[in-house]
C-alpha cells in the first residue's frame, strides 16, 4: 500500500549526522532534510540525498544557523526536481497549497512551532499528501517532520497554527506570519503513480477502473501474483463479477490464455488479472 | 477481505478528489494583497533533542 508515493523518514538531530567545516548542523537542518525527502517521493526514489547533502550543496556555501526554501530548493533543482517557491510578495494560500496536495504533490512548509509546545522554533517540515476532506479543504494531512520520529497524521488546522505562527524576521522579532498565507516549497505532482513490474506497461486510461467479470457464474475471478499462470494465486484474494479493480499495468505472459496474452497489474504490480476476467477494460470513469 | 472500494490504500472518493484537485489546480495562485513587504529570506531556527 503505498500510493500516494512517500519518502523514506530523514530524521534531525545525530540520527542524521552532519559536521561540514567543523560545524555540527545536525540541528539546525530542517529545511535541508524536508527538501531531501521531497527530492526523494518527487523521483519515486530514484534520487535520494540526505540532508547534510543537501545543505553542503547549498550556493553560496552557508554552514551558519538554519536555511531559507529557497536556499535549499535551489538545491533540489539541481537534482532535476522542478520547485514552485512561495515566499515573500509571493506567498500563497493555505487553499492553493491544499489543492496542490489534494491533486498529488507535497510540499515543504515553513511554520514555528510555538504552537505545538515546543517553543518558539522557526521551523519546516515536508507534508506529503492530504487525508479525507473536501478540495482545499482537507480535514488532515501525513507530515514528515525533521524534529520528531517519524510520519504523523497532522490535523489541518494544526498545520495552519504552524504556518501562521511562522516568525518572520527571526524568532528574536515578534512579529508572525499570521493566518491566510504558506510559505513554502512545492513539488512536482507525482500522481498516480506505479510501480511496474513484469515488463508492466502503463495502462490508458492511468489507472484504468476495470470489474472483476466470470466467465462463469457464481465462481470467482482469481488474482495472481504476476501475469500468467505460472504465478501462484495471492492468498485469499479473488474478484466477484462487478468488484472493482484498479489497473496501473498491463503485461503479457508468455502463453495466451483464452485467446490472450494481456494481463492486467495494480499499482505495485502485485495482484494480476487476466484480460478475460475483467470488463470495462479502457471504460470512462 | 479486502474492501472493494478501497484500493491500494486510495479509496475512490479519494481518487476522484484527486483528479478534481487537478483541474482545480490549474488556476494560478492569487496575489494576496498585504504581502508586498513580507522577507523572502526567513530562517528556520534549532531545534532540539525529541522528547
Amino acid at each position: 500500500m503505498s500510493v500516494p508515493a512517500r519518502p523514506t523518514f530523514q530524521k534531525e538531530g545525530p540520527a542524521s549526522p552532519c559536521t561540514l567545516h567543523g560545524k555540527n548542523l545536525s540541528w539546525m537542518n530542517c529545511t535541508p532534510l524536508s527538501t531531501a525527502m521531497g527530492v526523494d517521493r518527487s523521483t519515486l526514489g530514484r534520487v535520494r540525498i540526505s540532508g547534510c547533502q543537501v545543505r553542503d550543496e547549498i550556493e553560496p556555501p552557508d554552514y551558519v544557523g538554519g536555511t531559507t526554501l529557497k536556499q535549499c530548493s535551489a538545491v533540489a533543482e539541481k537534482h532535476g526536481v522542478d520547485v514552485e517557491v512561495h515566499v515573500g510578495a509571493n506567498v500563497c494560500t493555505p487553499r492553493y497549497a491544499a489543492i496542490q496536495l489534494q491533486a498529488g504533490r507535497g510540499f515543504v512548509l515553513q511554520g514555528n512551532t510555538q504552537p505545538d509546545g515546543r517553543g518558539n522554533v522557526n521551523h519546516a517540515y515536508w507534508v506529503n499528501h492530504a487525508g479525507k476532506g473536501s478540495l482545499g479543504a482537507p480535514t488532515s494531512a501525513m507530515v514528515y517532520d525533521p524534529w520528531s520520529n517519524g510520519p504523523e497524521v497532522w490535523s489541518w488546522s494544526d498545520i495552519l497554527a504552524f504556518a501562521a505562527a511562522l516568525r518572520v524576521n527571526g524568532e528574536d522579532r515578534p512579529e508572525k506570519l499570521g493566518p491566510g498565507k504558506f510559505y513554502c516549497a512545492i513539488y512536482p505532482d507525482t500522481e498516480p503513480h506505479a510501480h511496474f513490474k513484469h515488463g508492466g506497461v502503463k495502462t490508458n486510461p492511468f489507472p484504468d477502473k476495470t470489474l472483476g467479470h466470470s466467465l462463469v457464474a457464481g465462481k470467482r475471478v482469481r488474482v495472481r501474483t504476476g501475469p500468467g499462470l505460472e504465478f501462484p494465486p495471492v492468498p485469499g484474494r479473488t474478484l466477484k463479477t462487478g468488484d472493482l479493480f484498479l489497473v496501473y499495468q498491463a503485461a503479457s505472459s508468455k502463453k495466451p490464455l483464452a485467446g490472450s496474452k494481456v494481463w492486467y497489474g495494480n499499482h505495485d504490480g502485485t495482484e494480476w488479472v487476466h484480460k478475460s476476467g475483467l470488463t470495462a477494460i479502457g471504460g470512462s470513469s | 477481505m479486502t474492501d472493494p472500494n478501497e484500493l491500494d490504500g486510495m479509496t475512490l472518493e479519494e481518487l476522484e478528489l484527486q483528479a478534481l484537485a487537478k483541474e482545480a489546480a490549474k488556476t494560478p495562485p492569487e496575489v494576496i494583497p498585504d504581502a508586498a513587504d513580507l522577507p523572502d529570506d526567513v530562517r528556520d531556527g534549532v531545534a532540539s533533542e525529541v522528547a
